[in-house]
């Protein structure tokens, strides 16, 4: 049941356990993410919810 | 008016605003897939006294269950869908320290006020101002501190920034270590 049909949403609790070994990269992760300049965009209105 | 027609009232919740003072926020930004292998690394690296992680569905909640207990630590958990007398007998025995970890859907309507639970993972992030509150915020009566980890990916972007305006507070970048004194109870300087 785990791998239960639903597409997207459920894939993380599909993710194989070997993935689990080494430690998950918070940095990295956070360096894909501008916050900054994300919510500028949603404050200027380029684009919108 | 209440002292006139209630004798000896209890008041619930009236009077006590929910607060996130003492409460320091960090987001870690994930890739939906990642979130189980980031919950992991999380579980692995905090030392949580108790901890209780939040869900947007109570399949989610089912299914998140169900991964912790494979990856080895113990968790409880309750949504909506089960029954009241259920529901209360597992947070009852949360409460009483019987397991260290409580996976649940949006059910508390005042906050969580169990002074032994020092982190709180948003394993999916709300969408309203209100439940964030609710998930993260403390009722006052106990002065003690706790982290607040949310798991933000790039859908949810448009509720990061609403939730940070509307409750004006700042969700920071989790750190590489998080100090200590934020949220373990031997570690915290005594103010007095």
């Amino acid at each position: 049941r785990s791998t239960k049909k639903g597409g997207q949403r459920e894939d993380c609790f599909s993710a194989p356990a070997e993935s689990f070994l080494t430690e998950f990269d918070f940095e990295k992760n956070l360096a894909l993410f501008d916050k900054k300049a994300v919510f500028e965009e949603i404050e200027n209105g380029i684009i919108s919810s | 008016f209440m002292r006139k027609h209630l004798n000896n009232p209890y008041e619930i919740n009236l009077m006590e605003e929910l607060t996130l003072k003492g409460v320091t926020q960090y987001y870690a930004f994930v890739q939906e897939k990642q979130k189980v292998h980031c919950l992991n690394t999380l579980f692995s690296k905090l030392q949580i006294n108790q901890s209780i992680i939040f869900c947007n569905s109570t399949q989610r909640v089912e299914l998140l269950a169900k991964k912790i207990t494979e990856l080895g630590y113990s968790c409880y958990y309750i949504h909506a869908k089960m029954n009241q007398q259920h529901r209360n007998r597992v947070f009852h025995d949360f409460r009483q320290g019987l397991c260290r970890n409580l996976v649940c859907s949006d059910l508390f309507t005042r906050g969580i006020d169990i002074q032994a639970v020092n982190v709180v993972i948003n394993f999916d992030f709300p969408r309203h101002a209100e439940t964030y509150l609710h998930r993260i915020g403390r009722s006052g009566r106990y002065g003690h501190l706790g982290v607040a980890i949310n798991l933000i990916t790039f859908d949810d972007r448009f509720a990061l920034h609403k939730i940070e305006q509307e409750l004006c507070t700042e969700i920071k970048p989790i750190p590489k270590t998080i100090d200590k004194s934020l949220y373990v109870a031997e570690f915290q300087i005594p103010k007095d």
